[in-house]
């Protein structure tokens, strides 16, 4: 493995970097252009250009069908003043602060699966199986187990745990988290996998070695495993702040359609039934330019820190 | 290097076998038929539609007809993408009224093709009209008659001591028969929130307080408001309805399509809310429960003197036109009146449960089943269905806030105050909007 | 894993939690897969069977359910669809994700940190604002109906995470190997499919399988850019039947359940790469 990946190797690659790093620099630039070429089509053709026609929509159209006309703002005068509009930005605020548990949960569970009990690997394997089932039977599942008399209900009342057999999602108060919950068992099997692949960094040794010296369980955890799984931490927490609130669209659909009355309407949802069940186009597009904007905001720091740390992990 | 060299060649592979597919399906159609396409939801089952396609195309062997069938939460976004782009198929449907008005620009106004050959034998294309003015464009025609009845179960109303010939009419008859049907552990009524509240609830509780068309016409036009005192009793009595227990635990919670109904034919409530054709009628109740054990009665009446108490909420079933943009108006023209024609009116019936929109038809075929034969005495005296006159934003207010009234999270006066929000932010239902001229 | 040296105490404290944990991932397990046996089984009733019971296991199994939708749709056909979409997308996707992964984290070329944050940061365009001009785009690219049309969008809308995924695994390979094989004077373009791609495979199995799962599930995409009945894909077929057409529960079930089962098998099939691909960094 030495010679061209051990130490010689890589300090021959450097000198060599270092001699041919003049020349090649608008080769260089050339060449990277050519290869991001592809995917900044991809995203221009598919994203951008739809997102600015929307913009011109949210300018120049209100009802479905008419002629293009500017309208002076009055979508956004409108959406300015729309308490339903609020109430719909106020949830995803709230969606957004169940973060830690997005964070947390999988992590627990990777944990226990480290442990390597018996069936660790079935467990493993299961567990990102919710990941491939479509949100439409999903939700239309869940749907049914947590109605007010469906079986979990059934099930908590058999243990005697009446006070806990709510109206999940009849509850104004907590359909929104019980829909979160759903999302969540939807997509933690993703964090768990991530995880697991930044705790199989940990050798047995280091885990031993540290057993010997009397620390416990909870020592172990804090000192050892997440420092090291720190990074994947990071990049797990990115991917859920930046893909909740799109990945609980299809299941609102699935499960409230944003009911019981406003209690589970995100922006998104509104933004659908705005332009296609009102048939208000320029109005729904609207709402969406905003939700872009109220995510673009956590987006940049999200993609900022990415690059600090990015560029930290290089240096390193 | 042979193992990259063998995974490049299978990747070429796929591309190349994708792209000569994708080659390959831009050069179907154009080979001398000419195609069109049909945007629905297949009322009366996707069996019976292509077997109508079928017949078609044998009689008319230069036209191949394609469906496009969409999830549900997916047919309004298509509609909207294909009158955006001014392209897409060429035959479209919607419920009539406001459904269609508000989508207005999907279809061609067809009057000049409304000839007596083609559309004579139809009950009602009056309906199909915008503002229901024959001297307005119309924008389809419907093969189907469409309306409300709540079907109800026999077995259970004799397990609870009541008479299945003898089914209330009355609401307090009404109170007394849920009151009996609950002692045996049924619920009552089987129902669920959705767009059905609007179109199957709503406007069999509101037949009791109309005084007269007018009032209906202005409901329509956005002159008469939901504090005025027919809705405000309907939305009234629409609460009462849930306060008296009538209606399943956790019907709030669950879908009209398929979930509430579903509670019904799974045989744990005695009455449910429906219609008549398309789907969730008698057809689906008796192939689940046996068509010997279901009936179809009017909803019960709170004024059962009131002048449109004890008439039938009826409409065309959904309203089928041409697109402004489609290549070949007068091949789906030909579609369009060959399955609305009488001729078919009887592979309707009896392949999709669908109530024709005609009398040419052979009721007998359906003997087999009571409730069928009841509704043919129940639409013999119809009013006009005052739940398509709900425009989109009054639709998702009624669902949404009758949700929170049946949880008991909203007052009634707090729902009138957000359905009449909801009215004044309707585009259409202004007064002096120029559709109503 | 042994444990040398170990007190019995600690043994017992250890046995104890070994159970306490089983426990708990069992439990876990059967909330992961309920969803599944449930709709599987009810795909398995007739409805009186379902009527009587919806939970339990189907006292009757039968398969007239799963017949009927063969009758209903021509499931081979929409199974081809979504394999030459999905497979087509996921292709796609990686090959350009590849392409920029190498690109922001080996070249040294002017904008690559913002070309970067770009193409993850159009994850945030919400899809109802989009969705209608995507269909004009597609339109105007006479796309509609067309495999390509649909396998361009996939790759677009997959290409955030594929970015950021494969942007993180690159970035965790030393930059000290890709300089080696460019001394021996490979030009970028072979560097990347004959030192990168060979080493990162796990990385892009981890990319594939992701990526697999919600192309083949989606329902938007194609509601709008593959309409035609004999174009369409299979999740879309069968979920047209809900709340529209089909009261049957039942029979909707199956037609669910024939739409999970491929997806499901790639999956186990794959999910050892899986767990490899995820490790970022762990190239040493």
């Amino acid at each position: 493995m030495s010679g061209t990946f051990g130490e010689a190797g890589k300090a021959r690659g450097r000198r060599v970097a270092g001699r041919a790093a003049l020349g090649t620099h608008r080769r260089d630039a050339l060449t990277g252009a050519l290869l991001v070429l592809p995917a900044i089509a991809l995203a221009l053709t598919f994203k951008i250009v739809p997102l600015l026609r929307g913009i011109y929509t949210s300018l120049f159209l209100t009802q479905l069908g008419e002629a293009a006309h500017w309208n002076h703002f009055s979508n956004y005068l409108r959406m300015a003043h729309d308490p339903t509009v609020q109430r719909a930005f106020v949830n995803a605020a709230k969606v957004v602060a169940t973060l830690p548990v997005w964070v947390v949960v999988p992590l627990v569970v990777a944990l226990l699966i480290f442990q390597r009990t018996p069936g660790w690997g079935f467990f493993r394997a299961v567990y990102f199986m919710p990941y491939t089932i479509a949100p439409v039977i999903v939700g239309q599942v869940f749907r049914e187990l947590l109605h007010a008399q469906g079986p979990l209900n059934e099930l908590l009342r058999a243990l005697g745990l009446h006070f806990l057999a709510l109206s999940w999602l009849g509850d104004k108060g907590i359909a929104l988290f019980s829909l979160v919950a759903v999302v969540l068992w939807s997509y933690f099997g993703l964090g768990v996998v991530t995880y697991l692949a930044g705790l199989g960094t940990i050798s047995d040794e280091l885990f031993d070695a540290a057993a010997l010296d009397g620390a416990g369980f909870f020592t172990r955890m804090f000192q050892i495993v997440i420092p090291i799984i720190f990074p994947v931490m990071g990049y797990w927490t990115i991917l859920c702040t930046s893909g909740m609130l799109v990945w609980m669209f299809p299941f609102i659909f699935a499960m409230t359609e944003g009911g019981p009355g406003y209690a589970t309407m995100l922006p998104e949802y509104l933004v659908y039934i705005t332009a296609f069940r009102f048939s208000e186009l320029g109005y729904g597009t609207t709402i969406g330019v905003a939700l872009f904007v109220f995510v673009l905001i956590f987006a940049i720091f999200q993609v900022r820190y990415m690059y600090v740390s990015g560029t930290k992990r290089q240096g390193a | 290097m042979r193992a990259v060299r063998a995974k490049t060649w299978l990747l070429t592979a796929i591309l190349m076998v994708a792209l000569v597919a994708s080659l390959a399906a831009g050069g179907q159609g154009e080979r001398g038929a000419v195609t069109i396409k049909l945007l629905g939801w297949q009322p009366g089952g996707a069996e019976t539609w292509t077997k109508v396609a079928a017949m078609f195309m044998e009689k008319n062997p230069g036209i191949k007809v394609e469906m496009e069938t969409v999830p549900m939460e997916g047919f309004y976004p298509k509609e909207g993408a294909y009158i955006t782009a001014k392209s897409g198929p060429d035959i479209m449907g919607n419920n009539c009224g406001f459904e269609t008005w508000e989508r207005k620009d999907g279809y061609l106004d067809i009057r000049p093709r409304l000839t007596k050959e083609a559309v004579g034998h139809l009950l009602d294309t009056t309906s199909n009209h915008l503002a229901y003015d024959v001297n307005k464009p119309s924008y389809g025609i419907s093969f189907s008659y469409q309306g409300n009845v709540w079907y109800y179960n026999k077995k259970i109303l004799k397990a609870a001591g009541l008479d299945p010939a003898n089914t209330p009419v009355t609401w307090d008859e009404f109170d007394r028969a849920a009151k009996a049907i609950k002692a045996i552990g049924k619920a009552p009524i089987a129902t669920g929130v959705g767009h059905t509240i609007a179109y199957w609830i709503f406007p069999e509780i509101a037949k009791n307080f109309w005084e007269n068309d007018k009032q209906i016409s202005n409901f329509a036009m956005g002159n008469y408001r939901w504090s005025d005192p027919a809705l405000a009793n309907t939305l009234k009595y629409m609460a009462d309805m849930s306060e008296r227990g009538w209606f399943e635990e956790g019907a709030a919670t669950i879908n009209m399509q398929p979930d509430g109904f579903n509670f019904f034919l799974r045989e744990e409530a005695a009455f449910t809310p429906s219609i008549i054709s398309d789907a969730f009628h008698w057809k689906a109740a008796g192939d689940a429960i046996g068509h010997e054990n279901v009936g179809a009665m009017l909803a019960p009446s709170i004024n059962p003197k009131a002048p449109f108490a004890r008439k039938f909420s009826g409409v065309p079933g959904s309203s089928w036109g041409i697109t402004p943009w489609s290549k070949h108006p007068d091949e789906a023209w030909k579609f369009i009146v060959y399955f609305c024609s009488a001729d078919l009116a009887n592979t309707w019936l009896q392949m999709g449960g669908m109530q024709p929109n005609t009398t040419k038809f052979d009721a007998k075929i359906n003997a087999y089943a009571p409730a069928f034969m009841q509704i043919q005495e129940i639409i013999k005296s119809p009013m006009v269905h005052t739940g398509v006159l709900n425009s989109g934003r009054e639709l998702d207010e009624l669902s949404r806030g009758y949700q929170e009234v049946m949880q008991g999270q909203l007052s009634v006066d707090d729902w009138i105050k957000r359905l009449n929000t909801a009215l004044d932010e309707s585009p259409l239902k202004k007064p002096d909007n120029p559709i109503w001229k | 894993m042994r444990r040398a040296g170990e007190a019995p105490a600690q043994r017992l404290r250890r046995r104890v939690s070994r159970v306490v944990i089983t426990i708990l991932l069992v439990f876990g397990a059967f909330v992961a897969l309920f969803p599944i046996y449930y709709t599987a089984a009810t795909a398995f009733k007739t409805q009186k069977d379902y009527a009587l019971s919806r939970f339990a296991p189907p006292r009757e199994p039968t398969l007239e359910n799963f017949r009927l939708q063969f009758r209903r749709f021509a499931v081979a056909r929409l199974i081809l669809n979504s394999v030459v979409t999905t497979a087509g997308g996921v292709v796609l996707c990686t090959i350009v994700a590849i392409m920029v992964a190498y690109a922001v984290t080996k070249v040294r070329f002017p904008g690559r940190n913002l070309v970067f944050a770009f193409l993850v940061g159009t994850l945030v365009i919400p899809f109802p604002t989009i969705m209608i001009p995507v269909y004009q785009t597609v339109l105007e690219l006479k796309l509609v109906d067309n495999y390509l049309g649909l396998i361009l969008a996939y790759a677009a809308f997959g290409l955030p995470l594929g970015v950021y995924l494969l942007g993180a695994y690159f970035r965790g390979i030393p930059d000290e190997i890709m300089e080696a094989a460019r001394m021996d004077g490979t030009s970028h373009w072979q560097t990347i499919w004959r030192v990168m791609f060979p080493i990162s495979r796990p990385g892009v199995a981890a990319l594939g399988i992701i990526n697999s799962v919600w192309m083949w599930n989606d329902l938007l995409l194609p509601l709008l850019i593959m309409p035609a009945a004999q174009r369409t894909t299979l999740m879309v077929a069968v979920t047209s039947q809900r709340n529209n057409l089909e009261v049957n529960i039942p029979i909707i079930s199956a037609g669910l359940t024939i739409a999970m089962i491929p997806i499901l098998l790639v999956y186990l099939l794959f999910q050892r790469q899986l767990i490899k691909g995820m490790t970022a960094g762990a190239v040493k």
